[in-house]
């Protein structure tokens, strides 16, 4: 087993900045990463082949920059890549596994301070025929697209947030055909979100905003607003897409659908924090209705209610990669504080202008989160035959019946239908089960989450057995 | 506050034991209502595995009353219109040395006598009947009648099939006073909702049937004993059906001073294979056993020593991932033995303490609840399962 003064799981923007800051300040640093390069999915990309907009221009730039800054310490830093936390043990002690391929053998380690800096991963809403081949998450997709892979002929872009925007750029400089873009979002949400970003003095992004838009329309590209996607069609692939009008709760307004031939549709409703390691460390959460998840409870210093552990980056909220690496760096410094590498008054001074940068970051997070966040109208495209839990295969039927059955919470849900006991533990339909069942039921409860279990990621039984 | 329902028994505890009681009253023409303090299913029967076993059983009167619930099942499961997932694929028991197998040879002439269908298989058999085993495995003890089932449906089954016969079922409403008349007998139920006019009362309360049973001064000695559980991914079938291991029993149940060859880990936290593959086409995996209050949360050390013994009898799940744990808390009694008894006070009845056999003899049990509050003869002497037998000594 190893020991550091500071661990810190997840190495994008915020882990390899708070990794770079404490390493920096003194301090005995161990960097996980569950991809087989540091940057997270922002920063982590290579081998990226296209052009971009200005803030994708900024962003390699910003790249670069903590690149830079973290290869000047990083002989302080042990870094574990391509390598899953999946379990903390006594708030402390990190159990890992080592992906195959990886080389790596640690399966321990024991740090006095826990940085959590695990990112986000992508909101998805259950849609009739969602699990077909041809259909992408808006994430994924960009991912391809960003190394210059297209993946289809035709492609729909679908859900909301500004994602969608950022996607449809990447798709045209790779040579992308896109069919439509549909946005759930109206035009005047768009347009006073616009507003208040350009209000907010965030030029850059209020620049490439309309950069993105100026692109789109010099290629032609229609643009749905007020509109969400509510099928695809085809015998095994997808070939046909239906789109309808929503209203401002996003209902659909029935005799207002489309029919769009195409091949390839990527979809979703922006980002979620991951919480599985800060719920399974007994940190305290709760539901932000206004940004549609749950929340770890921090303090200004990032601090979790669990003391000793930290939380950074879009893990938290998401508000992009400028904010996380402040919210890294806060929480470096904060830690090598408690650690005593570095005294309290000189730690004020290194939080000051960080402190400050977080509080205009908020504004924008919550901007975003505001137009992608999902609106109680869009459970109305589910069918009975749409499947909700895809790892167990459970449909919204299954659902309908243990309601009618008497099932009353999630958990319960759980135990009749088996949806959220597979591979993805409740990540996907945990999104959506809330809802579902407040539309079957006609109550509106308090919001549930399913209890985290060990492991917080599948990890084969040699790992857990152990030495 | 409604006004008071009357009903021919009240029984409290919606898990596999309260709903089977439900059930065989109800189709006992009784009129019957179920109190539940959470959802069905949501305390142990939610968090357990889903045996019928025999094999597992000490021979004698624990082995014929295991034997007379299992063949409950397929009448049961017949019965119901809601899918259990009932399967008879039978259970092995793994044996890992010649002391073991000289032991498998006894208790197998014993159960044969008892007429039941065990034959023991040699090294060679064993690895033709689970090619996954771990070679150095000598042998094992086949039992061609077990069966295995999903317990969450087993309740809500039993819960479906007695509402059609006309039992009220009311969940999320926890008993807060059971009272007595002049004479010392039940009178009245009372939930957090309702009250409830009766004159029998079933305390099939599991791990929480001590709290019930203090509220009519009753002392019912039955301790949570935490087991927990392995989740595998979807996966290849590793093994065909119940595997466990002979040594555990033998440890258990023989005074012959036996001991395995396991760590200092694993004899603390009473780990033994059990290996159950599920119709979801992934496997469980478990078993452990400690004292640890009314504690539902899995820790790190049992599962690496469960995950350690599991590996040893299948080393080719060394590379399946594990994807979930979870821990239920088994209902114990000092004698192994549960309670299925009519009490000092007349009328009420407990049926509790079913250990790790809840879901085995969950029907045996709702059968003979309503064989004594129906005044009807008994399918079994239930004298070794009289809760005054631990009065006395």
């Amino acid at each position: 087993m190893r020991e550091v003064e500071l661990i810190i799981i997840g190495g994008g923007p915020a882990g390899i900045t708070a990794a770079t800051e404490a390493a920096h300040i003194g301090a005995s640093v161990a960097l996980i990463d569950e991809n087989q390069h540091l940057g997270g999915k922002i920063f982590g990309a290579t081998g990226n082949r296209i052009p971009g907009s200005a803030s994708d221009k900024v962003e390699k730039k910003l790249r670069r920059q903590i690149l830079k800054d973290f290869d000047r310490v990083g002989d302080k830093i042990t870094v574990y890549l391509n390598t899953e936390v999946w379990d903390i043990v006594d708030q402390s002690m990190v159990l890992l596994y080592a992906k195959e391929g990886s080389g790596g053998h640690v399966k321990r380690i024991k740090g006095k301070k826990l940085i959590i800096s695990v990112g986000a991963f992508e909101k998805a809403i259950p849609f009739p025929g969602w699990t077909r081949p041809g259909v992408f998450s808006v994430g994924g997709l960009n991912t391809l697209a960003k190394k210059g892979i297209v993946p289809g002929e035709k492609f729909l872009l679908a859900g909301a947030g500004p994602l969608q925007l950022v996607l449809a750029d990447h798709l045209i400089h790779a040579g992308a055909k896109l069919s439509a873009i549909v946005n759930a979002v109206s035009l005047r949400d768009i347009a006073v979100s616009a507003l208040q970003l350009f209000a907010s003095i965030d030029s850059l992004r209020f620049r490439s905003g309309v950069e993105y838009l100026w692109h789109i329309k010099r290629h032609k590209v229609p643009i749905y607003s007020s509109y969400i996607i509510s099928k695809v069609y085809g015998s095994n692939e997808v070939e046909k897409a239906e789109i309808v009008r929503v209203d401002r709760l996003w209902n659909p307004i029935r005799g207002a659908e489309k029919e769009i031939k195409v091949d390839t549709v990527a979809y979703g409703f922006g980002l979620i924090p991951c919480t599985e390691l800060t719920r399974l460390c007994g940190c305290k959460h709760f539901y932000d209705e206004r940004l549609g998840y749950w929340r770890v409870e921090l303090n200004e210093k990032m601090e979790t209610t669990v003391p000793g552990i930290f939380a950074a980056g879009d893990g938290l909220t998401i508000k992009g990669y400028s904010a996380a690496i402040e919210e890294g760096r806060v929480a470096a410094i904060e830690a090598c504080t408690q650690l005593e590498r570095v005294n309290r008054r000189e730690a004020d001074r290194l939080l000051r202008s960080s402190l400050r940068k977080l509080k205009r970051f908020k504004r924008f997070g919550r901007i975003m989160d505001t137009i992608s966040s999902p609106r109680s109208g869009i459970f109305n495209i589910l069918t009975d035959d749409t499947i909700v839990c895809r790892c167990e295969d459970v449909t919204a039927r299954d659902v309908i019946f243990a309601v009618a059955d008497g099932a009353r919470d999630v958990n319960d849900i759980k135990r009749r239908t088996r949806l959220g006991m597979g591979h993805c533990q409740g990540r996907i339909c945990g999104q959506v089960i809330n809802e579902l069942m407040w539309k079957l039921t006609g109550i509106r409860k308090q919001r549930e989450i399913f209890t985290p279990s060990i492991p917080a990621k599948p990890v084969p039984f040699e790992w857990l057995a152990g030495e | 506050m409604k006004s008071n329902t009357i009903a021919d028994a009240v029984v409290i505890g919606g898990g596999v034991v309260g709903t089977a009681i439900t059930y065989f009253l109800a189709r006992n023409n009784m009129e019957v209502i179920l109190v539940e303090k959470g959802a069905i299913a949501s305390g142990t029967s939610g968090r357990c595995e889903g045996d019928v076993l025999v094999s597992d059983k000490v021979h004698g009167f624990d082995c014929r009353l295991t034997k007379l619930s299992q063949d409950l099942f397929p009448e049961i499961a017949n019965e119901l219109d809601y899918d259990i997932s009932w399967t008879r694929k039978g259970s092995l028991l793994a044996i890992e040395n010649e002391e073991e197998m000289e032991e498998a040879k006894k208790l197998c002439t014993q159960l044969t006598a008892e007429g039941l269908p065990v034959r023991i298989l040699d090294q060679y058999e064993v690895h033709e009947d689970e090619p996954y085993l771990a070679p150095d495995i000598v042998g094992g003890m086949e039992t061609d009648c077990d069966g295995s089932l999903n317990p969450m449906a087993l309740a809500y089954g039993l819960v479906h099939g007695a509402k059609k016969m006309g039992a009220r079922v009311s969940t999320h409403s926890a008993v807060t006073d059971i009272r007595l008349d002049a004479n010392g007998c039940i009178e009245r139920v009372a939930t957090e909702r309702e009250k409830f006019v009766t004159n029998h009362v079933v305390n099939a309360a599991g791990v929480w049937a001590p709290e019930i049973g203090k509220l009519v001064g009753l002392d019912i000695p039955i301790k949570p004993r935490q087991g927990q559980l392995l989740v595998a991914e979807r996966t290849f079938s590793v093994a065909r059906r119940k595997v466990m291991e002979f040594g555990y029993m033998m440890a258990k149940f023989q005074s012959s001073g036996y001991t395995r060859d396991v760590t200092p880990e694993m004899e603390k936290y009473g780990i033994a294979l059990v290996f159950e593959p599920t119709e979801a086409k992934n496997f469980l995996i478990g078993s452990s056993r400690r004292f640890v209050g009314m504690d539902t949360s899995c820790h790190i050390d049992v599962l690496q020593a469960m995950a350690q013994r599991a590996i040893r009898f299948f080393p080719v799940i060394e590379d399946i991932k594990i994807i979930r744990s979870y821990a239920g808390l088994r209902p114990f009694t000092p004698d192994h033995l549960p309670i299925i008894s009519e009490t000092e006070i007349p009328g009420f009845y407990v049926a509790a303490g079913h250990e790790g056999d809840g879901i085995g003899l969950s029907l045996i049990t709702g059968k003979l609840i309503s064989q004594m509050i129906c005044e009807q003869p008994l399918a079994i002497t239930t004298e070794p399962l009289k809760l005054s037998r631990f009065k006395d000594g």
